[in-house]
């Protein structure tokens, strides 16, 4: 009852406007090479603050899994990764393309998405409010379990050195405790500056590190090449149509699961669905020269894991990618906690949100298949148009969080440390993540303290399968970050 | 190589250090509160601190003698120009929007960014500068209410 209460909430004109809004423009910045939905996440999360809550989180939603169906566009098209995760799609895309089945290919790609989108969704719909039932059961100690598990994310998001990974990760950190201690109130590392001393803000930081850092990136490597290939016919075979469904299907039941883990983000699920589709295979071999199901594993598996992602988040209040991090970010500048009482305290809320997902979905099937052409064209707009007006939203969007201008001299600062960073291969997403965390991490541990010292975690049988949970989980992650080609690792820093 | 690993390491180190200062400053000058905060805020700070030491440590030792191979894609100086004119259009920017206000400031600014990008018709950018600016106006000083620094000179 609640689902279908959600579904015809997310049905009013403006949820279905803010819905189209947040799919076309996932799509948009999933189709633009040097774009990604972190950083557009980040840079519309200060505009958001001015909407209502859920108009904003279906829109930054949208916008999250929309960017997970344009990404492989450009991909397939021409050969560029739209975001990170699309890269193992460029490997049996773009071969598909110069064959002149490249209609082919986005088809299976979009359909593929649509599936593991919406079962993804259903999936949402029915374990989500599950897991909330045992809400009661979390006090702070539980909670520092699943911050611990969360943690384990950093590792998955180090991309090739572990080291630079879990260091961009505790400085992350320790620039949270800047500002007023959360429990005494007394000022750390204010240093007599009156922005110190009221502490860094997560939107400013984010635009920096990711809005700020990509246009200086881009200014310095110049602009994207242009689209001239043909589409050719949309729709497959049959005896094609049917391999890349199965595929999707396949990939699906892969990534799902994937998603619900912190650490294993959907580029991770994409090259095991690939991996998985070369090895159950009658012809591994033709892989990389335009296999159908090359393109559909690893799209749905994609889609799967960022879809799946939104479990965790909801209903424990774990990001598991660095672009549920900023909504997790979002949902907390409302005044929302994600956690296991969520769903129960925010009902209407919760419900809403997952029927536009369902709506969301289709939506971006019908902006992926007959829109294809004009996506295919919007991938070609100058960079030197686009430059300009993204710092000029970075600018805004920095001030108007507190309306400081001391915040616009940190995201200038966190912008060139994000350029630094990129240049020198250390990863970004783990210095955002850390920092999310960091806040909670501490009052979470310091309350568990003085509830009972050290050794109160032992006490508690779900923070301990939390703790287990995060060791197994981080030597997976390092286990599958092995599998990763490593050229790949360091182009794509922001897993 | 060897040099950005140093810069690398030096850098963690120097961040730690701070953070590890901070924290003994708030561990000594401890105020009444803390007494059923055992980890404190200033052992929190040394904790984190003390990770992040270990990792520049490990960073130095791991990779000083024997630097990870790294493909460094040759930048053209033009394209180093113009990340540098980019940067200083930003610092510009932003002091200028203390000085002369929002909307002046960022009329120069796109002026400035849309030359440095390289867009060759100057019509064109005088109008896209007026354009984008007055749409900018619009949309967050008109329409969201965002109040910007009215500037020294206006004030």
């Amino acid at each position: 009852m609640d689902l279908i209460q959600g579904i015809i909430n997310s049905l009013s004109l403006s949820n279905l406007l803010y819905c189209f809004i947040g799919c076309s423009l996932g799509t948009l910045v999933g189709v633009l090479p040097g774009l990604g939905p972190a950083a557009t996440l980040s840079i519309l999360l200060p505009i958001t603050m001015h909407l209502d809550p859920t108009g904003s989180i279906i829109m930054l939603a949208g916008l999250a899994y929309g960017a997970q169906y344009g990404g492989s566009t450009t991909s397939i098209l021409v050969n560029i990764p739209g975001e990170a995760a699309s890269v193992a799609t460029c490997w049996d895309g773009f071969p598909m393309t110069k064959q002149g089945r490249g209609g082919e290919a986005l088809w299976i790609a979009a359909v593929g998405s649509f599936i593991a989108g919406t079962l993804g969704v259903i999936a949402l719909s029915f374990i989500g409010p599950g897991i909330a039932k045992h809400a009661l059961k979390f006090g702070p100690p539980e909670y520092f379990g699943i911050f611990v598990l969360s943690l384990t994310l950093l590792i998955s998001l180090s991309g090739a050195s572990l080291i630079k990974g879990l260091g961009a990760g505790l400085v992350g950190i320790l620039l949270t405790s800047i500002g007023v201690d959360p429990v005494t109130g007394v000022t750390r590392f204010g240093f007599g500056v009156t922005g110190m001393m009221r502490g860094l803000d997560l939107v400013t930081l984010a635009i920096g590190i990711y809005g700020v850092a990509e246009i200086l990136v881009s200014a310095e490597a110049g602009i994207a090449k242009i689209y001239e290939g043909k589409l050719g016919k949309m729709m497959p075979r049959w005896k094609e149509m049917k391999k890349g469904l199965l595929a999707s299907l396949r990939a699906t039941g892969l990534g799902f699961p994937l998603g619900l883990l912190p650490g294993l983000s959907p580029i991770i699920s994409s090259f095991l669905a690939y991996d998985l589709e070369k090895k159950v295979s009658k012809y591994p071999e033709k892989f990389g020269t335009g296999v159908i199901e090359g393109v559909a594993g690893s799209e749905a598996a994609n889609n799967a894991t960022a879809q799946a992602g939104f479990i965790p988040l909801m209903c424990l209040g774990i990001p598991t990618n660095p672009v549920n991090a900023i909504i997790l970010g979002a949902l907390m500048l409302y005044g929302l906690k994600p956690g296991p009482a969520f769903v129960v305290q925010n009902k209407e809320f919760f419900w809403t949100v997952v029927g536009s997902m369902y709506i969301g979905n289709a939506m971006l099937l019908i902006l992926n298949l007959p829109l294809v052409g004009l996506w295919a064209r919007v991938s070609v707009i100058p960079y030197k148009y686009l430059a300009p007006t993204i710092l000029g939203i970075c600018v805004v969007g920095a001030y108007s969080s507190r309306n400081a201008m001391f915040d616009v001299w940190v995201a200038l600062g966190a912008g060139v440390v994000g350029y630094l960073m990129r240049k020198k291969n250390w990863p970004q997403a783990p210095l955002l993540m850390g920092f999310i965390l960091g806040d909670m991490v501490e009052i979470s541990l310091r309350q568990s303290l003085s509830m009972g010292g050290p050794l109160i975690f032992f006490n508690r049988p779900i923070t301990i399968a939390f703790f287990i949970s995060a060791v197994i989980l981080a030597i997976l992650s390092v286990k599958f970050l092995k599998r990763i080609p490593k050229q790949i690792l360091e182009d794509k820093s922001d897993l | 190589m060897k040099n950005t690993v140093l810069i690398e390491g030096i850098l963690l180190l120097v961040i730690s250090l701070t953070g590890m200062t901070e924290g003994l400053r708030l561990v000594i000058y401890k105020d009444s509160y803390t007494l059923y905060d055992p980890l404190g805020p200033g052992l929190y700070a040394i904790f984190i601190s003390i990770g992040l030491m270990t990792l520049g440590v490990v960073h130095l030792l791991a990779h000083y003698r024997k630097p990870p191979v790294m493909e460094m894609v040759p930048v053209d100086k033009k394209m180093k120009i113009r990340l540098m004119s980019t940067i200083a259009a930003c610092v510009v920017y932003v002091f200028l929007i203390s000085i002369v206000g929002y909307l002046l400031a960022t009329i120069l600014f796109f002026f400035l960014e849309f030359r440095i990008e390289r867009v060759k018709s100057w019509p064109l950018v005088v109008v896209l500068s007026l354009v984008l600016s007055g749409f900018y106006y619009l949309l967050f000083v008109q329409y969201c209410n965002m109040v910007f620094p009215r500037g020294i000179i206006f004030r």
